[in-house]
């Protein structure tokens, strides 16, 4: 799954924070499909710690734009 | 040579600091934020990992509240360009470098009103004299942490407390003391600081904390690797106030000059020598020590020989690295009562040894001798 954050520190921060609860997660960049606001970075971690990366980003005050899940190779927005 | 210029830039560096340096530009490269290849995620790693280690120095929680500047001075222009508008008011201290006053000058042009609040006999801006000087219209108080010129240090927190209850906004220059004096900025709404000095990174490295819920109009607009499709720079930080590329090469240094300065220590051992090197000093004919020392700089008043050039003699007789002059401080110097011909100033660092200041005093010695008249 993908969250899109606004910043490349806001991920960091949220990167950072998930592995202090043991959950792996990867920075990427947002593919440009998902954005109309241009180049910008997402988290991607297993879906699974949906949950987990909200209460995060909620404690961090990070606003996370949209959550995306990675099927047949395109993005749903969830 | 014995580099006693540390209030300037610190050197040397602790050889971590370059060896950082040098690998990240032979094994990483990348330009943070600009691009998901692993060399810009690298550089990101590296960037993130500085603006937390001076985070937690500061007590600032947010690390995104901390902006990478090329220096304090460029950290304090961003703060009074970015809240200083026309028809409010800017007080500066009379113990400002040039890096407040002349922003806050062109502010006054622009149509702002400045004042200054004075200082006390040893170059201490007081609690009382801020609020004094503080009027309804105050948007900004500039006060620097301690003089570069007589290492005087300010109560920062109890002028917060007092510019707060009087509804202003703070910006403290912790030009001289980020990395030596323990800093807690989290009731802040500015601090500027530079990387080069006592945070031992490479000079072209400094920040500006920007309290939560403060927004500052950009200094500088352009590409930040985020929100690309918008013409206006992002409001969300550090990318509003980071235009452009950062200067990554040297917050890899930075990185790990202030891991150097967490290791602790350094501000007694400063202190001690620069009070040794100021005794000594003081009891040389001809040389008055001014200010209180309270940090690492011993600024001496001669009054029989030229300041400049009693520095470049101690240089070129004596091998000793000190500055004379005015120190890019004017109103300083005007309230400390040396505006004439400024001072000789020392300043020691991590590195510098109590055989160091000895030799120093000595040849100040040996130098006011023989050019008394």
């Amino acid at each position: 799954m993908l969250a899109t954050v606004p910043s490349q520190t806001s991920a960091s921060r949220l990167k950072k924070s998930l592995a202090a609860d043991g959950i792996k997660s990867n920075i990427t960049q947002t593919p440009s499909a998902l954005t109309k606001e241009g180049c910008g970075y997402s988290l991607r971690f297993d879906g699974a710690y949906r949950g987990e990366v909200e209460r995060a980003a909620r404690e961090l005050r990070i606003t996370v734009r949209a959550y995306f899940d990675e099927a047949d190779g395109g993005y749903i927005k969830r | 040579m014995i580099y006693l210029d540390n209030a300037a830039t610190s050197y040397p560096k602790p050889p971590e600091v370059t060896r950082a340096m040098a690998s990240f530009a032979e094994d990483c490269g990348g330009n943070p934020g600009r691009g998901g290849h692993s060399a810009s995620r690298r550089a990101a790693e590296t960037v993130f990992a500085c603006r937390e280690e001076l985070a937690e120095l500061f007590n600032i929680e947010n690390c995104e509240r901390i902006v990478f500047t090329k220096n304090a001075t460029e950290a304090v222009n961003t703060a009074i360009n970015g809240l200083v508008d026309e028809g409010s008011e800017i007080l500066i201290s009379a113990m400002e470098h040039n890096a407040v006053l002349r922003p806050a000058v062109a502010r006054e042009a622009a149509g702002a009103s400045l004042r200054v609040i004075p200082a006390d006999s040893d170059g201490r801006i007081t609690p009382e004299a801020v609020e004094a000087a503080i009027t309804p219209k105050t948007r900004l108080v500039c006060v620097v942490h301690a003089s570069n010129v007589t290492g005087t240090l300010n109560d920062i927190a109890a002028i917060n407390e007092v510019v707060h209850s009087r509804g202003a906004l703070t910006l403290f220059d912790a030009a001289q003391t980020a990395g030596l004096v323990p800093i807690d900025a989290s009731d802040f709404d500015l601090l500027a600081f530079p990387g080069h000095k006592s945070l031992y990174g490479p000079q072209g490295t400094g920040g500006l904390y920007v309290r939560e819920g403060l927004m500052l109009s950009p200094l500088t607009c352009g590409g930040t690797g985020s929100a690309s499709e918008s013409p206006f720079m992002p409001e969300r930080m550090p990318d509003r106030l980071e235009a452009g590329p950062l200067n990554a090469v040297g917050i890899a240094g930075l990185l790990e000059g202030v891991r150097f300065v967490k290791r602790g220590g350094l501000l007694e051992r400063e202190r001690e020598l620069a009070r040794r090197l100021a005794e000594k000093a003081g009891d040389i004919g001809g040389a008055e020590v001014v200010g209180d020392n309270g940090v690492n700089v011993v600024s001496v008043k001669l009054k029989y020989a030229d300041c400049v050039e009693a520095a470049a003699r101690l240089d070129a007789e004596h091998g000793i690295a000190a500055r004379g002059g005015l120190h890019c401080a004017p109103m300083a110097h005007r309230s400390m009562g040396t505006i004439g011909g400024g001072t000789l100033r020392f300043s020691v660092g991590a590195f510098t040894t109590p055989e160091d200041v000895d030799a120093a005093a000595s040849a100040l010695e040996a130098v006011l001798k023989s050019s008394a008249f």
